[in-house]
């Protein structure tokens, strides 16, 4: 990778890489977060299982590209790009840089000089003790900066080199130089993210990670930072890794984007593609939900996500978006419409989960069911053919066997989308797959063979 | 038809170690009975402040100064004419001079809050339901007598501490009022509502919580509705339910609401009309599409033209050079704010410039809405550098 020295110039680099080969390749990279657990806790068996906040993610990051990570909170986005950078140990898969496996390095040191970091909170990323110059020039420092093939007279002082690349990097991130012996609370947000931006540069790297670099900014200010970190990257032959929530602000940079949902990636696709033609139903639900910002807004029907996003300690089996899919696939030979479908399956769901109250309901007669049927599918018009399945699934539950009506539904109703983890080429999606029938809606039915139980995650 | 609040020259400052903080200045709107009138600004535009004063939450060392809020309530113009004629006008009434009591009593009665962030807005070590089943109670007995309206968080002091322990059974909150709680959280959407109630606020997602603020906000069935970035701190497709259902709510209870927020998507999805807010002025005012479509005000402008679009990219985003203002009194100039960001800045800009109308309603505070850009009057490049 490179000698002790320093990293190669950037223009051999380009040489000797083969075009094709991704910069960075990211293979089934995951980061489990464990609790400590006391033991007090094993011994009254009060065990959690760990966060799984990156679960298997696999993707390429090509020289010169900016690779968009999106995602709602919590779903591993963050976690990934420390990850990737070993800010945190992998639990598991591994991670290539310019075709070096990461995990076999035994010093990560000159992997860092071609490797920075921007962090979203330039009020906290910062120390408030250090002069915003002190804080651009620590890395030159301990990195022991010019190195001999440094692109400088490497004859003068060092201290005297160090101070000018400072006032450089300042300058190059529209700040005034003048202004390197002030402190951090002397500076406004969008001028400490500079700041943040011209120390990840100190050390002239190839690669950035970009963690929701102007998500604490306003907008006006946003956007000149947008358009810096788009003047570096073509000045510098930068390559990032950028991750936002805001899905704006990805299409506006990006030149590919992965979305990620729970730990996982369930699409990957070029910006524009992604966003013309969302092939995932999380992606579609995604952009659907952002409210833009034009007076055609107000009549724009949107179908917005139902629930929550489940615990990442404990994530549905297979796909893990089931829960909320508004296109869940149903078994072949169901009469039902994808909203009825949905209605049963969250009945389903709520016995398994033992969140159904039985109080008040009369052991002894058929009234109880019908409670039930008012109860939880108030308002569902199932056809008749799916009342008795339903009805043997209420008998047990008026029994207090939760257990019995699980199975009973189970039989019936188990969807592809809960039996197998998806896969795709672009979107981790089993609409994709052979084996399912679309409809005119986009809707899917699943025509495939018979499928076994369930192949939980949590298993493995 | 006559509008339900009438803001007039409101005007709140801070006055901290540093110096007197200007975070509201001379701001006036008027909002329609049953409309969704939106604030838009940055961070540090006054635009919380400007929420806060109108239902007179703001805390020391903050103050308001100036101003008066007449907000139309007949019947309560009817019943204090006589003790204070001077806080009567037809049948408006204004909040900055009404009596302490009476303020008190129209907070959650007609007038309710949304905070954002819904995991400080609850008490931690309360259910859900009971939370929301005082705020019912607390509006049942404001009904009832306007007069005594007491939380039992409010005015907790010895004598109380010891009556709580000598009766610990006296429940402040009747039985109908938590029936009531329950019912709120079925119309904001919880699923199991019973269930739900009995739990803490830690056991519900930033999403549910929300819901529940939206709930007991609207305890006292309230017919103002002020929403501070009621969804900035939940993810786009919680925030797209969080929207649906205020839109909801909005046409079911006809209540007039007052929104808040840095998002221009937001705004554009459920405001009526709009307010720009920069360094604690209105600078410009107008309905939805006077603002959206036909901005008049730079600053208006620069705001649109720096947010990416999701809907077909830019290749470069026309950011808006500079950072806001501080609003400390004694570094501001008597001027248009937004000169030294300006790309139109001139000469005149250097006297605050008065409202302009632009076309009926659409006002700005910008020369330029009265006439034409002159070049030869420019301010040359670099004029407000130190």
């Amino acid at each position: 990778m490179s000698d002790e020295h320093g990293p190669t110039p950037v223009s051999e680099r380009t040489d000797a890489m083969a075009a094709d080969r991704p910069l960075v390749r990211v293979r089934n990279l995951q980061k489990h977060f464990d609790r400590e657990d006391s033991i007090l806790d094993r011994l009254l068996g009060d065990t959690t299982n760990p966060v799984r906040a990156v679960d298997g993610v696999s993707f390429d990051i090509r020289e010169g590209e900016t690779l968009g990570l999106v995602g709602e909170s919590g779903c591993g986005k963050s976690t990934t790009g420390e990850t990737l950078l070993r800010l945190l140990d992998p639990t598991g898969g591994k991670v290539e840089y310019d075709g070096e496996d990461l995990a076999e390095h035994e010093d990560l040191f000159s992997f860092r000089r071609r490797a920075g970091v921007v962090f979203q909170d330039p009020f906290s990323s910062l120390d408030p003790r250090m002069t915003v110059g002190a804080s651009i020039r620590q890395p030159l420092d301990i990195h022991d900066w010019p190195w001999p093939h440094s692109d400088v007279d490497t004859s003068r002082p060092k201290g005297e080199l160090r101070r000018e690349r400072v006032a450089d990097l300042m300058e190059r991130v529209g700040l005034s130089a003048d202004q390197l012996d002030r402190y951090p609370n002397e500076f406004s947000g969008g001028q400490r993210q500079r700041v943040g931006i011209a120390r990840a540069l100190a050390l002239d790297p190839e690669f950035l990670v970009l963690d929701e670099p102007t998500s604490a900014l306003d907008v006006s200010v946003q956007a000149q930072v947008l358009n810096l970190l788009e003047d570096l990257q073509d000045d510098f032959d930068l390559t990032y890794l950028f991750i936002s929530h805001d899905l704006s602000v990805i299409r506006h940079i990006c030149d590919r984007v992965a979305v990620m949902y729970l730990g996982e990636i369930v699409e990957v696709a070029p910006t524009e593609e992604l966003f013309a033609n969302p092939q995932h139903p999380y992606t579609e639900a995604l952009l659907e939900s952002v409210p833009r910002a034009s007076t055609d807004e107000r009549d724009r029907d949107i179908e917005p996500l139902t629930g929550d996003v489940p615990s990442p300690r404990n994530p549905p089996s297979g796909c893990r978006f089931r829960t909320r899919c508004p296109k869940v696939i149903p078994p072949a030979d169901l009469e039902l419409t994808q909203p009825q479908y949905r209605a049963v399956m969250d009945v389903r769901r709520r016995i398994e989960n033992r969140d159904v109250s039985l109080d008040g309901l009369d052991s002894s007669g058929g009234d109880a069911v019908e409670t039930l049927f008012d109860r939880l599918l108030e308002g569902v018009d199932l056809p008749a053919s799916e009342r008795p399945h339903l009805r043997e699934a209420f008998e047990a539950l008026v029994e207090g066997d939760f257990e019995a009506a699980a199975e009973t539904l189970r039989e019936r109703y188990a969807s592809v989308c809960e039996r197998r983890h998806p896969d795709g080429e672009r979107a981790a999606c089993h609409l994709d797959a052979d084996d399912v029938r679309l409809d005119a809606d986009g809707n899917g039915v699943w025509v495939g063979e018979e499928l076994d139980a369930p192949v939980t995650d949590t298993d493995s | 038809m006559a509008p339900k609040l009438e803001v007039e020259g409101l005007t709140t400052r801070f006055f901290t170690e540093e110096g007197q903080i200007n975070a509201v200045e001379d701001v006036s709107f008027s909002v329609e009975e049953g409309e969704v009138f939106g604030i838009v600004g940055e961070s540090g535009s006054g635009k919380s402040v400007t929420a806060l004063s109108l239902i007179d939450l703001v805390e020391r060392p903050g103050e308001i100064v100036d101003g008066a809020v007449w907000f139309r309530s007949p019947d309560l113009a009817a019943r204090i004419e006589d003790d204070t004629p001077e806080a009567v006008d037809g049948d408006y009434v204004d909040l900055q001079s009404l009596s302490e009591g009476e303020r008190r009593a129209l907070r959650g009665t007609e007038f309710s809050t949304i905070f954002q962030d819904p995991m400080s807005s609850f008490n931690p070590s309360l259910t859900v339901g009971e939370q929301i089943a005082e705020a019912v109670e607390v509006q049942r007995r404001a009904r009832a007598n306007p007069r005594s309206v007491r939380s039992r968080t409010q005015g907790y002091g010895l004598a109380k501490f010891i009556g709580d322990s000598l009766l610990p059974t006296r429940d402040f909150v009747d039985d109908a009022s938590h029936d009531r709680a329950v019912e709120l959280l079925e119309m904001v959407g919880i699923p199991d509502p019973v269930e739900r109630a009995a739990e803490y606020p830690h056991q519900f997602s930033g999403g549910m919580l929300q819901r529940a603020m939206i709930a007991q906000a609207l305890a006292g069935e309230p017919s103002v509705l002020v929403a501070d970035e009621p969804t900035t701190a939940l993810d786009v497709t919680i925030q797209a339910q969080v929207l649906d259902l205020l839109a909801e709510l909005q046409e079911d209870t006809g209540m007039t609401t007052v929104l808040i927020t840095h998002n221009l998507g937001v705004i554009a999805r459920m405001a009526d009309r709009v307010g720009v807010m920069y360094a604690g002025e209105v600078v410009e005012r107008g309905t939805l599409e006077d603002v959206f479509d036909e901005p008049a005000h730079p600053y208006t402008q620069g705001l649109l033209g720096s947010s990416p679009d999701l809907d077909g990219a830019a290749d470069r985003l026309d950011p808006i050079p500079g950072n806001v203002p501080s609003l400390v009194d004694r570094e501001m100039d008597d001027r248009c704010y937004f000169a030294d960001r300006c790309p139109k800045a001139m000469g005149e800009c250097l006297e605050k410039p008065p409202e302009f109308a632009v076309d009926g309603e659409h006002t700005a505070m910008c020369y330029l809405a009265d006439h034409d850009y002159e070049e030869a009057d420019a301010l040359e490049e670099g004029y407000f550098d130190e």
